[in-house]
């Protein structure tokens, strides 16, 4: 290849850029122990963007003690659900919390993780998203002991921005 | 060397099924149909005390078609060994189940395959699903138990949802 033709490819690059180019947006954040809340991040005003996949690391601060009788079932876990929604479409993109377990990446029991989930979302210029969070102790089912902690919840979102020229 | 580069990062970049992605109208066509076609989760949450049964359904939205692609089960806390039998079905629907084994033989629709190895794990997932429902489509979600067991468990079900009302 010559040159020229380098400078051509570099430059026919740098103009896709102008209709498409990849995003990642990081967000890390603590929910608190026994608390449900909301929170909102803005997107880029530069266009469109559409998520293609997102990550999901989270802490394991909180405990549960299994046999109220037996210290040594005490174990660590964390307990939060999280449920995200964009603001302009309003719906929400899960019909309820769903456990960062069962989203985080990828699926996979007590090991750690690696990937990201696939979920395709198109967000319109100027929207922003929703985060909803329940970190709030599940319901005693058979005894069980609960103490809540805070857990730090880290999300990227991965996707295109489509750049607007108006 | 170069040429290589050029192959895996600059091409990939240029191009689009091997033509320029230079245009507005390439953009708009993206955007267009990405305004129609969306992942959606629908998750129900079961609660089991002493080996009581649990139904509990999900309809999908309205105006929008699901398409089934993955199904996983996160049990809370429920103790490994102790984890029931759960079954997805499609009420007025043939077959009733996306695993295709028969509904009627209770607890083998997921039992093989997906939820039901009782107590490996605390987390089953079943992939490269797709199986393509309709809009305001019932889910139910039946589990099971034997006496004496306690179990809290979340199903969940990823899907795409396309908007098929300006076809």
């Amino acid at each position: 290849m010559t040159s020229a033709e380098i400078t051509k490819k570099v430059n026919d690059a740098r103009e896709t850029q102008k209709f498409e180019k990849t995003f990642d947006l990081v967000r890390s954040f603590v929910a608190e122990a026994g608390k449900a809340d909301s929170f909102t991040i803005p997107l880029t005003n530069e266009g469109p963007f559409i998520q293609e996949s997102y990550n999901i690391r989270y802490t394991e601060n909180s405990t549960v003690q299994t046999n109220p009788d037996d210290p040594a079932t005490k174990k660590h876990f964390c307990g939060t659900k999280l449920k995200f929604k964009s603001q302009a479409a309003g719906n929400a993109q899960s019909s309820d919390f769903v456990p960062v377990q069962l989203i985080s990446t990828p699926g996979s029991d007590e090991k750690p993780r690696y990937g990201a989930r696939p979920f395709f979302y198109f967000y319109p210029k100027g929207d922003a998203l929703v985060i909803d969070y329940d970190n709030r102790a599940p319901e005693s089912l058979n005894g069980e002991i609960y103490e809540m902690k805070n857990e730090t919840i880290e999300i990227c979102f991965n996707g295109k921005i489509y750049p607007l020229n108006d | 060397m170069l040429k290589q580069f050029n192959e895996k990062f600059v091409d990939s970049l240029v191009k689009k099924r091997g033509a320029l992605v230079l245009s507005p109208e390439y953009q708009d066509e993206i955007i267009r149909r990405a305004k129609r076609v969306r992942a959606c989760d629908y998750v129900v949450k079961f609660e089991i005390k002493n080996g009581a049964s649990f139904t509990k359904s999900v309809t999908t939205r309205a105006n929008w078609s699901f398409i089934l692609t993955n199904a996983a089960v996160y049990w809370e806390n429920t103790p490994v060994g102790d984890m029931p039998k759960i079954a997805v079905n499609f009420p007025y629907f043939v077959p009733k189940s996306p695993f295709n084994t028969p509904v009627e033989d209770w607890g083998a629709v997921p039992s093989n395959l997906v939820f039901g190895r009782e107590g490996l794990t605390r987390f089953e997932e079943y992939k490269n699903l797709y199986y393509a429902l309709d809009q305001r489509f019932v889910i139910e979600i039946d589990a099971k138990a034997k006496p004496g067991q306690y179990a809290r468990g979340y199903v969940l079900l990823s899907g795409l949802e396309i908007d098929l009302t300006e076809v």
